[in-house]
């Protein structure tokens, strides 16, 4: 199968090849089914709501989705349809910072459901001027509002803008190009192997790269796409029903969810029959975890993918079943045919490493933030010619495969007007991955409650810490700095 | 008696999911109800790997991720019931 040649621009969905795909089931939940054909006629409803309020090719619209229903898939295709670019937002994110992201990235317009509307009513006028409101099927309800004042500067070749944790505290805008967005789902649709029969279950959110493959790589290749509730993604139980009722085959998550479903999973049984590829990003999955997936899917391949979402998926490895043994690390492979990767020294990148050795991961290619990106990971070439991540050279941590920057929610909490000093800490939990326990020196008037409000004012519910700990000092070091290694998750 | 004590510990167990859900969870100001839908009150997929952490690290009782069924905990007063089962056995 050949793809026209479209050097500039790259693919992107069309009414035209939405509804060629006619009955075939585009989308299916638990309860619903939405074929191609009525995906394409709401999509392209969505679309002219937002064109018939004033919405102009480049023109930035958020993506707001509460009930995770039908309606997202249609949003975003209807917002791609209309010439705008995608800029999801976080469910769990706080009104103060969905109202700070959707003004920073300039967004002319909000597409939502019915679940979200008080939410979105309550981010505060006159942000944003145009709302589409649609319901849980992805039928516009009410398109409110129009874009009256002159469009600003359009963002050429721009799919959307992810967003994701930086230092600064606020949320760094990561915009994502259509061309690297075809090189990666043109890539992805030749290593999963998918053709139209597949069905793709979605897991991640839009506001997550993952997501972007799911929902574009399916329409793409005319498969279905499966999604769940955020109530069904809660229990490892509920987690394995919906796996067993939906029969994917082919599955892109991050480690804890592919354990949760085990976990929920019935000991000693198989998962589906038909589930032929598991791909894996986001945070390093635990040798024996591995181990035990692949026994529970003794016919699918798995990937391990690896980057940070300013490169999107840089390189990859196909696990070599017959080398898994409950201990050995799972190397993070080779590039993507689309990514340039070196190793270069992390504080003189113009001095390459070449051969075995450690150095900080550069990318170069069509997926990277910029035309190229200093991934802040350190990276190990091995003898075997194969990458091997050694860690982040910055503080960056993932939990449940979302990024997180301590000195994000450290600046959130010195914020606070009895916080003196932050001091925020990852630490394990054996059965739970990464956790944050937070530090902060204040004064006498310091309420924990009030400064967990406080970090609900400008943190998404991913980076709120699970322990929060008042002291009237924090401990230094002799450079007067804050003692980390001093800093205990127990308190 | 047996039952007294389980009864007051079944209050402390509801205090306690209560404060830690209200504030830790869902950070919110209002009171949270006995019969909420906590899903329709903001819970994500993450938000009951919290709580699991906080009945371990309060009431030391490890509550395996595959023993929660949604139908089970899905409002504070279900929710209290459900983790009363593991911690609070009057002995």
């Amino acid at each position: 199968m050949s793809e026209p040649a479209v050097p500039t621009n790259g693919w992107r969905p069309s009414l035209k090849a939405l509804t060629a795909r006619g009955e075939v089931v585009a989308l299916q939940s638990d309860g619903e089914t939405t074929t191609y054909a009525q995906l394409a006629g709401r999509a392209e409803a969505i679309a002219n709501a937002l064109i018939d309020a004033g919405v102009q090719t480049g023109d930035h619209v958020a993506l707001l989705s509460a009930g995770r229903g039908h309606d997202e898939a249609a949003g975003l295709l209807g917002v791609i349809l209309a010439g705008g670019v995608v800029v999801p937002l976080h469910h769990g994110a706080p009104r103060a910072q969905i109202a700070n992201v959707m003004r920073a990235a300039n967004c002319r317009a909000i597409v939502h459901d019915e679940k979200s509307a008080a939410h979105v009513r309550d981010i505060g006028a006159p942000d944003p001027p145009l709302r589409v409101e649609l319901d849980d099927e992805g039928f516009v309800l009410a398109s409110l509002g129009v874009i009256a004042d002159a469009t600003g500067p359009p963002s050429p070749g721009i799919a959307c803008i992810l967003h994701t944790s930086g230092s600064t505290g606020m949320p760094k805008a990561v915009p994502m190009r259509w061309e690297g967005i075809d090189a990666f789902t043109s890539w992805m649709m030749k290593i999963t192997r998918l053709e139209p029969r597949d069905r793709v279950l979605r897991v991640a959110e839009l506001s997550f790269d993952l997501a972007w493959f799911d929902h574009l790589a399916a329409f793409r290749s005319g498969s279905t796409l499966l999604t769940m509730s955020r109530r069904q993604l809660s229990t490892a139980r509920s987690i394995a029903d919906q796996v067993r009722l939906l029969a994917p085959t082919v599955v892109y998550s991050v480690p804890s969810f592919f354990m949760r479903l085990c976990a929920g999973w019935p000991k000693h049984e198989a998962l589906p029959n038909e589930l032929h590829t598991i791909c894996f990003a986001g945070e390093i999955f635990p040798p024996s975890e591995l181990l035990a997936l692949a026994h529970r899917a003794p016919n699918a391949r798995l990937f391990n993918l690896f980057g940070p979402t300013e490169t999107n998926v840089c390189t990859f490895h196909e696990v070599d079943r017959s080398s898994l043994d409950g201990q050995r690390e799972t190397p993070i492979g080779t590039p993507a045919p689309y990514a340039d990767c070196r190793l270069v020294d992390p504080s003189d990148p113009k001095i390459l490493i070449e051969g075995v050795g450690t150095g900080e991961l550069l990318v170069r290619g069509p997926t990277a933030l910029g035309g190229e990106c200093r991934t802040r990971d350190q990276v190990r070439r091995a003898e075997d010619g194969l990458f091997y991540f050694r860690g982040r050279l910055d503080r960056m941590v993932k939990i449940r495969g979302y990024r997180v920057d301590p000195s994000e929610v450290e600046t959130a909490l010195c914020t606070h007007p009895h916080v003196r000093q932050a001091a925020v800490i990852a630490n394990e939990h054996p059965r739970f991955g990464m956790q944050l326990s937070a530090f902060v020196a204040a004064d006498n008037e310091a309420k924990p409650e009030s400064i967990r409000a406080h970090l609900s004012e400008h943190l998404p519910s991913y980076m709120a810490p699970q322990r929060l700990v008042l002291r009237t000092e924090l401990p230094l070091t002799e450079n007067g700095k804050v003692d980390y290694d001093a800093l205990h998750p127990s308190g | 008696m047996a039952n007294e004590k389980a009864s007051a510990s079944r209050d402390a167990i509801y205090e306690a999911l209560h404060d830690h859900i209200q504030a830790e969870v869902l950070l919110r100001d209002e009171a949270l109800g006995a019969d909420e839908d906590l899903f329709d009150a903001g819970f994500d997929s993450m938000s009951l790997t919290r709580i699991l952490v906080f009945v371990e690290e309060r009431f030391g009782t490890v509550i395996p991720d595959e023993d929660v069924v949604l139908d089970e905990i899905e409002t504070l007063k279900k929710l209290t019931d459900f983790v009363h089962g593991y911690v609070g056995q009057p002995s």
